[in-house]
């Protein structure tokens, strides 16, 4: 799969522009950040690209297609909130396999099929045993695993992830950043990463999208960004992040 | 937006509840507040002896008839009233519910029964009440609803001041004073007949109870320890009857309601309504109860105030007379 | 030293004017023996208006449930204008004067008023009877459902509907999996505070009933027309019946409460 975004802008009723005119493009496989400050803008594009925020003039290309307009529901994109937004009201195991209860007519699976593949998945977040535990009786550690079974259910096309790791402490966070990446290795679904954290952009992503203002600055690999800023915000925003 | 959707709702429920044009074997009286057990006596009465009673039902509403002008005026779906205030069908003529020369309509002046404000005391009448003047004199307390918010009250006050016109020959000071004494000696004032009942009987608060006599009757007659004294004077009032023609056109009942009212002035309707201590025209019932109903002369609203209206507008609007007398 | 008597003073305010008065109904009906009371409310017309009062809470209960859910979703969730007047509109019912609210009610949908003329000549009545009697009850109620559903939808929960959204559920989906389940309690609980007072309304049903008996008369209704017509007991004894039927709210109340602390500790 590849995603092309071009020149997506949106403003806010303030006039302000929020996205100026941005382009992106990531490739099968592969973990891109976007990076900066609050109001940067970098969570707007990824609900634009998630497609719950709907963008005043660009595109965005799925392998080829339009689908600057497709509703949120028809993306396949799994996506991960900083709030993880489980469904409090279900279990572990009854919110992973949401995404594949709600499909229509012939493309869901048997009660079976699904009980299989969430089995499957919580394995693969190693909390098999804990699918019976309600949200409210996990750690946070283990409610941001769980969203991202939840997310890797529907077999996305892309993964979203919004600040996930931003209400962890540091040392859970090392921890889940490192199995989120492997996680995403293993499954080979690209993903983008929304974060403030330099530290946590260079050691997660392939490649680094810095954002201020509404514009990608700098776009490139952690070592490129490092060696070569291009713009002084671009140097000044990684010196106070080491 | 609630509002929309159970309109839109409730519109679905109305044409269930309401039905189209509703079936023509239905009337319904709109009467007054105390009229319930009387007409609950003489609608058996009348449909037993009417030709096709079997098909026909009669629905009764009761409420205080100045309520139930006003909710005809809105819609309510009356067939014929039958109140006890003259004011509440001419609203309705004016309107044009109700034909113009109604009165003229029904025998009587259209009111196939009418009372009087009478008086009722206590068992043996310890403070000797035998007339308006008593009233007036030192020590009595009077009870009686007060005419701002009562009709029966508006009554009250009028039949008063009628007989004090005619005894102290016109002159409206001497009228004033009489009515002044009178209202001094009101002790508490009820907003409606029932309330001024229950605080003469229930509460044993006062000598006298001024009501009309119909009601004085039916009180002495179910409870121990009072009397009905009927004063020599009082003021005639009518209970009038009219076809709401508006509805009884459009719904075809208009034969149904007039055959029913007829039936209060035959002799079965006249001697039911004489059972219930109202007083009536038919000859043969008002001998045959004469003893209950002993002579008294009775002043007309037209007569001693004009109509009505001027009554309403002189004595009992803002400012008016009894304004005046209860601000001394 | 001052807490008992605190809890004294609330004693006995709430001995005055709770205790005492129902304590009273109950005595009052019963004056006269368990019979006469029996025969009070089995009377033909104290039955119709006990019917009726029974049959108009069931008529307005879902109406309310249903839009007051779909108001309260629309204020949480959406942005549009005038969603601030919805807010304030949905407030006036507590405002208004229960009787001002009737009369407005005949003024607009009297046979002579603006809808009601218009609907006339289709021979739609829709006051003096029970559409009237529906209508201003669910004026008098609709709030209800609104007040305690939206804080609740309003807080919390949109993340999780965001959330069933990207997974690729439908609307209907993702209210029936992930926002009913959030608001149950709270939708329970408006209901039921809506039907006792559908129950309970006497002056806006008093002026657009039309007082026709046995047909539009509800049980605050018919105690009064018992109360003048000198039949006290009756009267009473009809209370009974509907201090009964604020018994069973209260219980139905106590279970929600019972079952769901927060919900029972915020009333």
């Amino acid at each position: 799969m590849s995603l092309r975004i071009e020149n997506l802008s949106k403003s806010f009723d303030g006039g302000t522009s929020v996205l100026d005119d941005v382009s992106l493009t990531v490739a099968e496989g592969e973990f891109v950040a976007l990076l900066g400050p609050s109001g940067s803008g970098k969570t707007t594009l990824l609900n634009a690209i998630s497609g719950l925020l709907s963008p005043d003039r660009g595109r965005i290309l799925l392998d080829g297609e339009d689908i600057t307009h497709l509703p949120a529901g028809k993306r396949r994109f799994g996506m991960v909130f900083q709030s993880y937004a489980l469904f409090r009201h279900m279990s572990v195991a009854q919110n992973v396999e949401f995404g594949l209860r709600v499909l229509k007519g012939a493309e869901r699976p048997s009660k079976s099929a699904r009980r299989a593949r969430v089995a499957e998945l919580l394995d693969l977040i190693e909390m098999g045993d804990l699918g019976d535990r309600y949200p409210a009786q996990l750690s946070g550690g283990q409610q941001q695993r769980v969203a991202m079974a939840r997310a890797l259910a529907i077999d996305p096309r892309l993964l979203l992830l919004d600040e996930p790791f931003s209400a962890l402490d540091a040392q859970v966070r090392q921890t889940l950043r490192a199995s989120v990446r492997e996680l995403q290795r293993k499954v080979g679904v690209a993903a983008i990463l929304v974060t403030h954290d330099q530290t946590e952009a260079f050691a997660i992503a392939d490649r680094v999208a810095v954002m201020n203002e509404g514009l990608i600055d700098q776009i490139g690999s952690p070592e490129e960004l490092r060696a070569a800023p291009a713009t002084p915000f671009v140097r000044s925003f990684l010196e106070a992040g080491t | 937006m609630i509002r929309t959707f159970a309109i839109a709702g409730s519109l679905a429920l109305g044409i269930a509840a309401s039905g189209p044009a509703q079936a023509q074997d239905e009337i319904l009286n709109v009467s007054y507040d105390i009229a319930r057990e009387l007409y609950a006596a003489i609608n058996p009465a009348f449909l037993d002896q009417y030709e096709g009673g079997d098909a026909l039902t009669i629905s009764q509403s009761h409420a205080g008839s100045s309520k139930q002008a006003r909710a005809i005026l809105q819609g309510l779906q009356a067939d014929l009233v039958t109140f006890n205030q003259v004011l509440d069908v001419e609203i309705l003529a004016e309107n044009g519910f109700v034909a113009e020369d109604w009165q003229d309509q029904f025998p009587n002046n259209a009111s196939p029964y009418y009372s009087l404000p009478a008086f009722m005391v206590r068992e043996g009448n310890p403070q000797e009440i035998d007339g308006w003047d008593d009233l007036a004199r030192d020590g009595v307390s009077v009870i009686f609803p007060n005419p701002k918010t009562s009709g029966n009250g508006r009554y009250t006050y009028l039949a008063a001041w009628a007989w004090a016109l005619e005894e102290f020959d016109g002159d409206e000071d001497r009228v004033r004073e009489y009515m002044n004494a009178v209202l001094d000696n009101v002790e508490v004032f009820d907003t409606g007949g029932r309330g001024a009942t229950t605080t003469f009987v229930e509460r044993g608060i006062g000598d006298v109870l001024v009501t009309f006599e119909a009601e004085a009757l039916n009180i002495s007659g179910q409870t121990e320890g009072y009397e009905t004294v009927v004063p020599a004077q009082s003021l005639l009032a009518e209970f009038p009857v009219a076809v709401v023609e508006r509805v009884a056109e459009q719904r075809g009942t208009g034969e149904v309601a007039r055959d029913y009212l007829n039936f209060l002035y035959s002799t079965e309707g006249q001697e039911i309504l004489a059972s219930f201590n109202n007083r009536v025209h038919d000859e043969a019932v008002v001998e045959a109860n004469a003893d209950r109903f002993p002579e008294t002369d009775l002043f007309t609203v037209e007569d001693v105030f004009g109509s009505w209206t001027e009554a309403q507008e002189t004595h009992f609007g803002s400012g008016g007379v009894l304004d005046q007398l209860l601000r001394n | 030293m001052r807490r008992p008597l605190l809890i004294a003073l609330a004693m006995l305010f709430a001995f005055a004017v709770i205790v005492l008065p129902v304590a009273a109904i109950f005595t009052r009906a019963f004056a006269e023996g368990a019979g006469v009371w029996l025969s009070a409310i089995t009377a033909p017309e104290t039955r119709a208006a006990i019917w009726l009062t029974i049959l108009t809470a069931l008529i307005v209960l879902p109406i309310n449930i249903v839009f007051g859910l779909c108001a309260a979703w629309a204020i949480a969730r959406f942005r549009f204008p005038g969603r601030r007047a919805l807010l304030i509109l949905i407030e006036i019912p507590f405002a208004i004067s229960p009787i001002v609210a009737g009369l407005c009610f005949l003024l607009v949908y009297g046979a002579y008023g603006p809808v009601g003329a218009a609907l006339q000549p289709y021979g739609l009545q829709l006051m003096f009877n029970l559409t009237g009697i529906v209508l201003v009850s669910l004026f008098v109620t609709c709030p209800f459902v609104v007040r305690e559903v939206l804080p609740v939808l309003a807080v919390t929960g949109e993340d999780e509907e965001r959330a069933a959204l990207t997974l690729g559920a439908s609307g209907w989906q993702i209210f029936s999996y992930v926002t009913f389940p959030n608001i149950t309690w709270p939708l329970l609980y408006g209901a039921i505070l809506a039907t006792a007072r559908a129950i309970g309304e006497f002056g806006a049903v008093s002026v657009v009933s039309g007082a026709i008996r046995g047909q539009t008369m509800t049980l605050p209704l018919q105690i009064e027309l018992l109360y003048n017509d000198y039949n006290t007991t009756g009267a009473f004894a009809a209370a009974t019946v509907l201090a009964l039927l604020a018994l069973v709210t209260l219980i139905l109340r106590g279970l929600i409460a019972a079952f769901h602390p927060a919900r029972g500790a915020t009333s």
